[in-house]
């Protein structure tokens, strides 16, 4: 079926079936060429960005929230049209009537709305509180009318964290792009036939699915409506680049209107808006300037985006953050790169509006990108440190094709065809600490998991043998735990708090992941390591628990390109996949793993005692996948290769490395310095590594950040998996960040 | 004790050993592109603006067989193939481990890893045709260009050394020269104009470095509990390196303030 909106467009499989990979394939143009084609903003997106500014520092000021509407429940349509600048915005949409004005989405959890509006001095109207506890259940109350008294405990000692059981869970794509190019009123056709054809038989599974889906129908409707409130019809196809821009931005504003998932991606958009922007340029119809502004302003609105959220939920992952995150360029099936123009654009935001922690800039990084692109990128991470970079050729080779995108920080996902159950992470050294203290938790010395004896000693000194036969036991007992535990949360909110807007914008035989994780990583092997290759005393209070570690002699660290930990810390997440894999995760999702924390491994750290490591009870773990703070001796790359050695295949949800790296140190001259820190992200991925944020600053600068916030409000810096405001960041957080690794050539190799 | 008594130990028989002070796998500051940095221990110049003073004594470190140093090295191979870097050697003054850094150099060729030695030119013309022998540049530090200046920044004698750096020269292979620029001793226009004189009498220099001193390196001194004869010499700012580098482009155009 042709629409008159395409005229211009070639290939035939997209037109006859909801297939936006095979349009971006047929259509798209690459661009291998340098960024000196880019302007700087217009004027009208100076005004915009200077009254956002403007507003950010208001939101500053009063405690980190500018206003709340506690009358009104946020639903797709809930909300009259807000802007911020009518007269200069090219891209409309807010999700309430006025920017950064915060909405309530109490489907997910009535506690957590009231608790995060008292915070900030708020109430939320009665009205609500009533419907929400005595006539709608939540997700929230339905996750705990399930909870076993075990998953309880596990939950509240930490033993398994950031559950996703108080709000959305988010980490779920929508192919936004499926409404510019399709038009709502075709996609509505698509899901009704659908529809029609699920069944005959009326078992739960059927049922589930019809129910389902005439909501995603309903929500396709009711994002129609939301448009028409802005003037826009979007029953139709976009018929130019800014009808596309603004399409693709109000399937997402309606998103984010009905879910406030922790992550709230966008997907992977560049080479699909490009496509529009050729055609019009082609035409005569668009300039440089123009298109620039489009995306300047698109990025203005995805940096508007907010969530309610409770200060706690900001100790945990630190900035307010909403992970927007945009996945730029990677390589196509036939080798052709799939860098456009866009790509550039996108990123050259950075330059035009100042670095900012959102969109979540994911440059998906392959050994075939243009060399000029790649360097752009180097560039702008040592101007801007507010990129991040995953291997492309590994999840290709993983099986995600050339159409997925990054959600959260590093899990990847076909667009439209393929979603996560979100799991959160459990950490990995309490786990240890349970299985040394009869299944108890160290801190809380309660019952946790099964009671079993603690490991045998010799003369006094842990066993690595008995240690890891205990670890064993415990680690079987957790994975049947966590995997109970996250099909209760996703059951409950498929029911509660079901994503019909962003699953109306997926295939409808949808392929789930159930994305599991670790935290602490570095601390369980180096612990390992210290009693396989040193002696380690535990040493116990009245009640028998471990207290304290002392270790005597020195054992191989992780970070230091080391086999003798580095394989126990691969080992670790081999095992764990693997035992949780013998437990059936719900609506049959493939389960997979990640190595991530963002923020959480400072919280994480304060909530676990003493380890084998020598790690003090409250230090902070490494994030993600990082080696242990200032562990790693021998510089950046014998770091970067421990990390390599963790294998993806087994980690299919992300292996996160912050790396942070003094200026001075990557090179003598300007040009050496982007050389060297593209042949470093080059290398490291070329040695089958996933993932790396790249920070490029001094550690001075952060220092006086912390000291006078007033005159760093856009400091950006990467933590595991993306990026955020250094300023809005607690003390505990700043100073943890501030004692990670920087890779420098140390005093002592300062040449003279 | 125990500790290092495992250290010597350690290595194999008959396989030749340096004497290591540590290793940084990611050098961008010392050669071309990305480098392994090998810093070995002992050095007897004595330079009195020393940062590594930690390095000079000659029987300090870590014993490692060559086979040890090449394992790190190639774990490292792609960051330093792609970008056309590859191992430098440093420290301490490699001459004085000659053998073990030639040795080291052979096998790092024989893998295709490019090779760069960081040296005074302390040491025997034996030792300087040994290193050279696998070697594809020469990093080459020039102190003082008097001999006056020269004892008083180093224990050793300039003719000593500048003869060596001469020699080194006539092997031919492209050489960066480094230059530490202290205020009020070696940013003096007759130095620098010392130093670019020297400089233009080379025939294979590719590119000069001048590096600011600073004082990042003192507290070594104190731990070691010797004295620090620069005390109260300020870092070199901006303005004192820009002054330097246009002197000494007057002799030699590719000058990088570092």
């Amino acid at each position: 079926m042709e629409s008159p909106e395409w005229v211009g467009f070639t290939g035939s499989k997209w037109k006859e079936n909801i297939d936006v990979r095979d349009f971006i394939q047929s259509n798209y143009k690459q661009y291998n060429w340098d960024e000196s084609f880019l302007v700087p903003s217009t004027e009208k997106t100076k005004k915009i960005a200077a009254k956002f500014a403007e507003l950010s520092k208001k939101e500053s000021a009063k405690g980190g929230v500018l206003d709340i509407d506690t009358k009104t429940v946020s639903l797709i349509t809930s909300h009259a049209p807000g802007y911020v600048d009518k007269e200069s915005e090219v891209v409309v949409g807010l999700q309430t009537d006025a920017p950064l004005k915060r909405a309530m989405k109490p489907f997910g959890g009535i506690r957590m709305v009231e608790t995060a509006c008292e915070a900030y001095g708020y109430k939320v109207d009665p009205k609500v509180v009533e419907i929400f506890t005595k006539y709608r259940k939540t997700h929230n109350e339905g996750v705990f009318s399930v909870y076993t008294p075990e998953m309880r405990a596990a939950r509240k000692t930490g033993a398994i964290t950031g559950l996703p059981d108080a709000y959305g869970r988010g980490r779920i794509i929508g192919e936004y792009s499926r409404v510019p190019l399709y038009g709502v009123d075709r996609l509505i056709k698509g899901k009704e036939e659908d529809f029609a054809k699920i069944g005959p038989e009326m078992n739960e599974e059927n049922l589930r699915l019809r129910e389902e889906v005439s909501e995603q129908i309903k929500a396709l409707g009711e994002l129609k409506q939301m448009a028409a409130s802005y003037g826009f019809d979007v029953s139709k196809p976009a018929a130019n680049a800014r009808e596309a821009v603004q399409w693709l931005y109000f399937a997402y504003l309606a998103a984010t209107k009905e879910q406030d998932g922790a992550a709230m991606s966008l997907g992977r958009v560049d080479a699909f808006l490009d496509i529009y922007f050729e055609r019009d340029m082609a035409n005569g119809k668009m300039s440089e300037p123009e298109a620039q502004e489009l995306i300047d302003q698109f990025v203005i609105k995805c940096r508007l985006i907010k969530y309610l959220r409770t200060p706690e939920y900001n100790e945990l992952f630190a900035g307010d953050p909403t992970w927007v995150t945009l996945s730029l360029g990677g390589m196509g099936k036939d080798k052709r790169s799939i860098v456009t123009k866009t790509s550039f654009r996108f990123i050259h935001t950075l330059t035009n509006l100042g670095p900012a922690p959102e969109p979540n800039i994911t440059i998906l990084w392959s050994s075939g990108l243009p060399l000029p692109f790649k360097r752009y990128c180097a560039r702008m991470s040592i101007a801007s440190s507010a990129l991040q970079y995953e291997n492309d050729d590994i999840m290709q080779g993983c099986g995600f094709g050339d159409n997925y995108a990054i959600a959260c920080c590093v899990s990847a996902m076909q667009e439209g065809k393929q979603m996560q159950f979100f799991g959160a992470r459990c950490n990995l050294p309490k786990l240890l600490l349970m299985s040394m203290n009869d299944g108890r938790d160290e801190v809380m010395a309660v019952q946790v998991g099964p009671k079993i004896a603690p490991p045998k000693e010799k003369d006094g000194y842990l066993e690595y043998r008995e240690v890891k036969k205990n670890l064993d036991i415990m680690m079987e007992w957790m994975a049947g735990l966590y995997v109970n535990t996250m099909n209760s949360i996703h059951y409950m909110h498929d029911k509660y708090y079901y994503e019909k807007l962003q699953m109306s914008l997926h295939d409808t035989d949808v392929h789930r992941f159930m994305a599991f994780g670790v935290a602490g990583l570095s601390v369980i092997a180096d612990s390992l390591s210290a009693i396989k290759y040193a002696k380690v005393k535990a040493v116990r209070d009245e009640k028998g628990i471990t207290k304290e570690f002392i270790v005597e002699g020195e054992y191989p660290k992780f970070g230091n390109d080391d086999d003798r930990v580095d394989l126990i810390a691969k080992e670790i997440v081999t095992e764990f996949i693997a035992k949780l894999r013998k437990h059936k995760a719900y609506r049959g999702a493939e389960h997979t793993l990640s190595i991530l924390t963002i923020t959480s491994n400072v919280v994480y750290g304060k909530k676990t005692g003493a380890t084998p490591d020598g790690r003090k009870a409250g230090e902070p773990f490494a994030p993600g996948a990082n080696p242990m703070h200032e562990r790693d001796m021998l510089g950046a790359l014998a770091s970067l290769n421990s990390v390599s050695k963790l294998p993806y295949s087994e980690c299919k949800d992300g292996i996160s490395n912050t790396f942070s790296v003094v200026p001075e140190s990557l090179g003598n001259t300007e040009e050496e310095r982007v050389d060297n820190a593209f042949f470093l992200v080059e290398g490291y991925f070329m040695k089958g590594a996933h993932h790396l944020n790249l920070n490029v600053l001094r550690r001075e600068i952060l220092e006086d950040a912390m000291k006078h916030p007033e005159l760093y409000p856009s400091l950006t810096i990467r933590v595991s998996g993306y990026a955020v405001n250094f300023v809005k960041l607690t003390p505990a957080q700043q100073k943890e960040v501030i004692a990670r690794t920087f890779h420098a050539q140390h005093s002592s190799h300062i040449k003279m | 004790m125990a500790k290092e008594a495992k250290k010597e130990s350690k290595p194999k028989e008959k396989e030749l050993t340096g004497r290591i002070h540590s290793f940084e796998s990611f050098g961008g500051v010392d050669g071309k592109g990305i480098r392994y940095v090998v810093f070995v221990q002992g050095c007897p110049v004595g330079c009195i603006f020393c940062h590594n003073v930690d390095t000079w004594k000659m029987d300090g470190g870590n014993l490692c067989t060559v086979s040890e140093v090449m394992k790190k090295i190639e774990n490292c191979k792609p960051y330093l193939q792609l970008s056309n870097g590859g191992v430098t050697v440093s420290g301490g003054e490699p001459l004085s481990q000659a053998k073990f850094v030639a040795e080291l150099f052979k096998r790092c060729k024989k893998t295709g890893i490019n090779t760069a030695i960081d040296t005074s030119g302390c040491g025997s013309k034996e030792d300087i045709d040994a290193v050279s022998k696998h070697l594809d540049m020469f990093l080459v530090s020039v102190k003082h260009p008097t001999e006056e200046g020269h004892r008083k920044l180093t224990t050793k004698s300039r003719d000593e050394l500048w003869n060596n750096i001469r020699y080194i020269d006539s092997k031919g292979l492209p050489m960066w020269i480094r230059f530490v620029v202290i205020p009020g001793v070696t940013d003096k226009e007759e130095v620098l104009k010392g130093v670019g004189e020297f400089i233009k009498s080379l025939k294979n220099v590719r590119r000069v470095e001048l590096i600011p001193y600073h004082t990042l390196g003192v507290n070594k001194w104190k731990e070691l509990g010797m004295k620090y004869a620069l005390d109260g010499v300020p870092p070199a700012d901006e303005k004192v390196m820009e002054k330097a580098a246009v002197t000494v482009r007057k002799y030699f155009s590719n000058v990088v303030v570092v």
